[in-house]
């Protein structure tokens, strides 16, 4: 990514940025936390205290990225960020509907294809003893109630 | 403390540690230890992560053997990839490379991989002691210590761990506070109220640690190391003459002790840890040398110290964590994440509540060690052919392991989707190079210190200057002030930069 002259370190920008969003996102959301008495806190004490000091961190960050040169902002890797997470979100929704088998071959299927590489013929004795060795150990052994496969 | 009172709880420990079960989970730790260290981009955090949910079945004295058995067996397996690899199989051997895949060029892999294994053994044979000796006295003090000044020794070993971190020392206070208060959000335990839970029902019970080590360690990895090309050069897959000769043992035995020393220290304080204990010790002995320009040649002691250190720190960073229940970094974060899987609270009053457990598992630190000599040698062969495993295959693997993990846990799907979030958001943290071991430090804090916070503040009437009147107290604050001002003075900024650069 490049960076007009003005930003002399964009990663210590939106570092700031984000520190200090969370911050006052949190103060935001517990504004109405009870803040009750010195001998008592209450449940707002604690979140604000931490609130305002993210703030402070994040503006701190902030102005050193404008004031002194440091690393620019790189770009993502969107590959493998962005399968690896989707391999994630599909185990969720199908584990429980489709079972550990159909399951498996949908997550490694996705995380195959966030990395380089890779020999078919591999890849699928790869996966055929990955998913052998998920039934033995989290079915059989640890006894998970998982469906092995969608129609049990 | 007594001699015969050591020697009684010692006689405790190994009778937990030396039962058949004990040993079977020490065994099984120390092998998982050393192939996760073996292979590169695969760390005790993570793999710890990876297995919290398992040890749910084993009885707690088994998980905890096992769980500590994986931090120090990897130290022992990282050394065998940055020997014969030139790579450091865990961040703490990254400096064992330098002499010690020079000895493998000069076709003396043996010596190397044998030193590096006695030196950790010797290291971890004093580290094991030397926690017998001093938790007892450790855990008494703990115990007089009033809610403030837990607050502010809370407060100590954040400020230690936010010194200790790699890179930006704001950025690191940043992810403290955003750990702590990632570790508030739930059913507030004093009032009964919400909060941050946005009517998210997985949420009011808080955040589980699980998904957040697995999500911001283990998915994180796999996004960031997939990007990174690797390279894998071994050298030679037969280790042959393991045996150093008296020369060597004799070169590298003032190492070791010196190693093991500085490691000892240097785990103990909050935030240390292998890593910095490696490096340590490694210019230690490059200042004391007369010959320091050999190393980085292929010197014995450049192998030795810093093997030495890295054990005996990972051993003593339990001190701070079994005595006060503090946990110094992330991989007690773990251990901490362990025991409260099983309804342990972790503090002084371990020790005297479940003396079996506590005194077994710093037993098991010595079998775990001397299983790790004995395996370790001859198993060379194996570890180094597991690293032609690609980790274009191991990524998928603990992608997987990471979600059944996490599913496994409470058998919720939802859980999963956290780990998810946490993936991403480690990811950007990464990027921004925002360390995420502070993070989690806080996390596991956040609870405990509004806890003690509220009680300090309920004791002294509403009279917030306890901090600064109870004498402990303001000891640890003045302690992590003075910390702070150290790494913002110049001087000794320059040479914290310069000391992590050479990583």
């Amino acid at each position: 990514m490049s960076k007009g002259p003005g930003l002399r370190s964009g990663q210590d920008l939106l570092c700031g940025v984000m520190f200090a969003a969370v911050g006052a996102g949190a103060l935001w959301v517990g504004r109405n936390y009870p803040m009750g008495s010195p001998v008592r806190l209450g449940s707002g004490v604690f979140p604000m205290l931490l609130s305002y000091g993210l703030i402070g961190v994040g503006a701190i960050i902030f102005i050193k990225g404008l004031l002194t040169d440091g690393p620019r902002l790189t770009g993502w890797a969107w590959r493998p960020v962005l399968l690896i997470t989707l391999a994630a979100v599909c185990f969720a929704l199908l584990i429980e509907p489709a079972g550990l088998v159909a399951t498996m071959l949908v997550v490694m299927t996705l995380g195959a294809l966030a990395g380089e590489g890779h020999k078919l013929r591999e890849l699928a004795m790869f996966m055929l003893v990955m998913i052998l060795m998920a039934i033995g150990i989290f079915v059989w052994g640890l006894g998970m109630p998982i469906k092995v496969f969608p129609w049990n | 403390m007594e001699l015969s009172d050591l020697g009684s709880n010692l006689a405790l420990g190994f009778s937990v540690a030396l039962t058949f079960q004990n040993l079977f989970w020490c065994l099984v730790g120390t092998i998982v230890g050393t192939a996760i260290g073996v292979l590169p981009g695969v760390g005790p955090v993570a793999t710890m992560a990876l297995l919290l949910p398992a040890t749910y079945y084993l009885p707690a004295e088994g998980a905890l053997i096992m769980l500590a058995g994986i931090y120090y067996g990897a130290q022992y397996g990282g050394s065998t990839t940055a020997i014969l690899v030139n790579l450091p199989g865990e961040s703490s051997s990254v400096i064992t490379c330098l002499d010690g895949y020079q000895m493998a060029r000069q076709g003396r892999p043996g010596p190397a991989l044998a030193i590096a294994a006695i030196g950790s053994f010797f290291a971890g044979t004093v580290a094991t002691i030397l926690i017998a000796v001093a938790a007892p006295p450790l855990t008494k003090l703990a115990q007089q210590f009033t809610p403030a000044d837990y607050c502010s020794l809370m407060v100590l070993g954040l400020v230690t761990a936010v010194v200790m971190a790699h890179g930006s020392v704001i950025k690191a206070v940043g992810m403290v506070l955003l750990g702590l208060l990632l570790g508030i959000v739930g059913t507030d335990v004093q009032s009964g109220a919400l909060r941050y839970t946005f009517g998210v029902d997985i949420l009011f019970d808080g955040i589980n640690f699980v998904p957040i080590a697995m999500g911001v360690f283990g998915l994180n990895e796999i996004m960031a190391n997939l990007t990174n090309k690797e390279r894998r050069d071994l050298l030679t897959s037969k280790v042959s003459g393991l045996m150093p000769t008296m020369a060597d043992l004799k070169m590298s035995f003032g190492a070791m002790v010196r190693g093991t020393g500085l490691g000892s220290l240097l785990g103990i304080l909050p935030g240390g840890g292998a890593v910095l204990a490696s490096f340590a010790a490694y210019t230690l002995e490059k200042r004391i040398s007369k010959t320091p320009e050999k190393f980085g040649t292929g010197m014995i002691q450049g192998v030795a110290a810093p093997e030495s250190a890295n054990n005996a720190a990972a051993q003593t960073s339990f001190i701070p964590m079994l005595t006060l229940g503090i946990p110094s970094n992330a991989v007690m974060a773990m251990m901490v994440g362990g025991m409260m899987i099983h309804g342990i609270i972790p503090g002084p009053q371990v020790m005297t509540d479940k003396p079996g457990l506590f005194w077994g598992m710093i037993a098991s630190m010595w079998v775990g060690n001397l299983m790790l000599v004995v395996f370790n040698l001859p198993l060379v062969g194996i570890w180094v052919k597991m690293l032609t495993v690609p980790y274009r295959l191991l990524s998928i693997a603990i992608l997987f392991f990471c979600c059944i993990g996490v599913y496994s846990l409470n058998n919720s799907a939802d859980e999963v989707l956290l780990i998810a979030l946490f993936g991403v958001v480690g990811y950007l943290f990464h990027k921004l190079d925002c360390e995420p071991a502070p993070m989690l430090l806080g996390f596991i804090l956040g609870p405990m210190m509004e806890t003690y916070l509220r009680r300090a503040m309920l004791l002294a009437r509403g009279d917030s200057t306890v901090f600064v009147t109870s004498p402990l107290s303001l000891t640890f604050l003045v302690m992590s002030v003075l910390m702070l001002l150290l790494v913002v003075v110049p001087a000794v900024r320059k040479t914290r930069e310069k000391a992590f650069q050479e990583e």
